[in-house]
């Protein structure tokens, strides 16, 4: 098969019967201003509390520290996956569980153990680059300190982030990342609770295959 | 997936006949709908609405331009394009490259255009072990069925049913509990997933700006398929792309909402070319292929075009009185409801599915909630015209000369006032014998037609002569 004479092909079929172009292709971004921000966080965790998720505001690292302790005492999970973005790195986790029983898992160095860990520990726990509150959405924007899989193979999610990155909609979340002048990461995950289906007689399961449990914690 | 739309009317009766189907679609279309309605309360529904029909009309306009700049990003990114112009020249791409990186377990997202050039039987039968992950598809694979409904491809399947499946396929006790069998599903396919070489998934929108794709979903499966692998394969038919990464968004809003009633699913993935360097996970090598398969044909055709504007949402299934009645299975192949009307035709042949858009009542219910402005009632009546005319482009086989007389005749003496007259006279005399109780039960040439409906007996004056006398009267 020669794609190059396909392509050619298929766009000439194409282009003889297109009026076209007329379409502007840049973005319009739209950004919606935070008015109250308490207000906000409310309706983040209503609409998150709807779609199965849980969300918790703290004001200081030290409080998300002890959240999380609770969060994973709830379901004695005895192990953990951190990823390594700013949020967590500066959170201090390991430092924090320092001679309990849960085994604490750094962000790996290669591929092959990324992926043995994010397969067999209790949660992972990420940080996040945006969260929305219309809809109780967290943006994970991928790069190599926050990889997918820990956010995914683990039966939890813990997910922590600070709250002026708490934004109103989607569309104010898109204009700070700004695909129009912005080198865009590989990869952006929007995760809106906990994985789901009703593909089995309309029955609602969660955790079918991601995570069952997602819980945010806001910290400020 | 093989096509089975010459059976429309064996099958329509097989599955009107099934009563857990039956009342299966009497909940869930109007449940989904219900939920549409109360999900586009905050979206402002008919600016909304406008709004992604135009982005679609623009997009399909100038579908060859945004096309190749989808390609130049895409490129950019570090990502390659494949162009192929049928379903086989796909297939053979993707099976020569599974080959040639040594990929032997495939993990598959949920994709109708994979279905529609059966992607997932082409690997099997090369000997890759290739598992749909999207739990309806997963348990359609097993039953080897085809998708009842484009969103929930096995909806119609009871608890039971499904857990004799899995109890026979793959070993997990019987129970009665859904969630225990998602439970199974899980299990089961966490392992692919964690050795999984080759990720296949569709494209729900792709944006020519940036050459990002868009993947929606609520499991999780296809960000595995996007993750683990170290080959990601996304395959698109070329109507895909849409012109900006905000159109994008827009298009989302309406398809998760249209889709299931939800402002936005669990999951939502962009992906922007492979893993990046010092990345842990996503693929290595990223492939986009952009599939023809007979839609350049279609698009080629200014009445035939808006088809193209489908998102694939479902909603148009769900308001159709006919789907509602026969079900997904009827329409015999990957598409169903108004949309599989309008394409199984179009791709297969309309010589081939020509029941396919006789069976409707025209009501217009899927144009009235199409979020991306598809004309399907004006396209099932072009369909019609295109029979009647023979149309070869499409594969229309004309009707008999019989047929084709008596319809000219029918033109011809509904235009002269006389010959209307002389015929709702003759009508009137004809009929007589085949009234009982008021109703007419029959009429010579109307057999077929008659064989289902009644009609009210024709009034012993006809309209004209009640004026004439009306105004005789005043």
């Amino acid at each position: 098969m020669n794609t190059l004479k396909n392509r050619d092909e298929i766009l000439k079929k194409l282009r003889i019967c297109s009026s076209g172009p007329e379409a502007d292709l840049s973005s319009e971004l739209i950004r919606t201003p935070v008015e109250d921000i308490s207000a906000q966080y409310e309706a983040f965790r209503q609409n998150l509390v709807v779609a199965a998720g849980n969300a918790h505001r703290v004001e200081s690292n030290n409080e998300a520290l002890q959240k999380i302790d609770e969060i994973l005492t709830g379901f004695n999970a005895s192990s953990i996956a951190l990823s390594g973005d700013e949020v967590i790195s500066s959170l201090g986790v390991r430092a924090y569980f320092q001679g309990r029983k849960i085994v604490v898992r750094d962000l790996a160095k290669s591929i092959d153990e990324h992926r043995n860990i994010s397969f067999t520990v209790d949660a992972g726990i990420t940080g996040a680059d945006y969260a929305i509150a219309d809809t109780g959405t967290v943006v994970i924007v991928h790069n190599r300190n926050n990889p997918r899989l820990i956010s995914l193979a683990p039966p939890a999610h813990i997910v922590i982030l600070p709250i002026h990155k708490l934004l109103p909609d989607i569309d104010t979340v898109i204009a700070e990342i700004n695909p129009v002048t912005g080198e865009l990461p590989s990869a952006i995950s929007l995760i809106t609770g906990p994985s789901m289906t009703g593909d089995i007689a309309l029955q609602a399961t969660y955790g079918m295959h991601g995570p069952e449990v997602v819980e945010v914690i806001i910290v400020g | 997936m093989k096509p089975q739309t010459e059976k429309f009317k064996e099958l329509a009766r097989e599955n009107m006949s099934d009563g857990t189907q039956r009342a299966m679609l009497k909940l869930f279309p109007p449940l989904l709908k219900q939920l549409r309605d109360a999900s586009f309360q905050d979206l402002g529904e008919e600016a909304a609405m406008e709004k992604g029909r135009r982005i679609r009309e623009d997009a399909v306009r100038d579908l060859p331009y945004l096309l190749e700049r989808f390609e130049d990003e895409v490129t950019k990114a570090g990502a390659k394009v494949v162009w192929a112009r049928d379903g086989k020249e796909a297939n053979d791409f993707i099976l020569s490259l599974a080959k040639e990186k040594g990929c032997r377990i495939c993990v598959k997202g949920k994709s109708m255009v994979s279905e529609e050039i059966s992607l997932r039987e082409a690997l099997v039968e090369s000997g890759i072990e290739t598992y749909e992950t999207d739990l309806g598809e997963f348990i359609i694979q097993l039953a080897e069925r085809p998708p009842f409904h484009i969103v929930g491809p096995a909806i119609n399947m009871t608890v039971k049913e499904v857990s004799d499946l899995f109890h026979e396929k793959i070993g997990s006790p019987e129970t009665e509990d859904a969630n225990e069998l998602g439970g199974y599903a899980r299990q089961f396919l966490r392992d692919k997933f964690q050795n999984a070489d080759l990720g296949i998934t569709g494209v729900n929108i792709a944006v020519a700006e940036t050459g990002s794709i868009f993947l929606v979903e609520n499991e999780g499966n296809i960000r595995y398929s996007t993750s683990g692998p170290k080959v990601h394969v996304a395959l698109m038919g070329i109507e895909k792309v849409v012109a900006t990464f905000t159109d994008a968004v827009h298009m989302l809003k309406l398809l998760t909402r249209s889709c299931m009633g939800m402002a936005i699913t669990k999951y939502v993935s962009v992906i922007n070319g492979p893993r990046k360097k010092g990345e842990n996970d996503g693929p290595e090598e990223l492939y986009i292929v952009i599939l023809d398969n007979g839609r350049s044909r279609i698009y080629a055709d200014e009445m035939l075009r808006s088809s193209l504007q489908c998102i694939k949402c479902g909603l148009c299934s769900g308001v159709c009185p006919i789907y509602a009645t026969v079900g997904g299975y009827t329409y015999g192949w990957v598409y169903s409801g108004p949309i599989g009307a309008v394409l199984n035709p179009l791709l297969l042949g309309l010589d081939r599915a020509r029941d396919l858009y006789h069976a409707t009542t025209l009501c217009g219910a899927c144009n009235r909630y199409c979020p991306a402005g598809v004309d399907l009632r004006g396209i099932l009546l072009d369909l019609r015209a295109k029979e009647m005319t023979g149309n070869k482009t499409f594969g229309a086989k004309r009707p008999s000369l019989f047929h084709r007389l008596f319809i000219r005749f029918w033109s011809w003496a509904l235009l002269s006032t006389f010959l209307y007259n002389m015929g709702s006279i003759a009508a009137r005399v004809l009929t007589a014998p085949f009234v009982r109780g008021g109703k007419l039960l029959w009429m010579p040439g109307f057999s077929g037609w008659m064989k289902a409906r009644d009609l009210p007996r024709f009034a012993p004056k006809t309209f004209h002569r009640l004026f004439a006398q009306m105004n005789e009267q005043r």
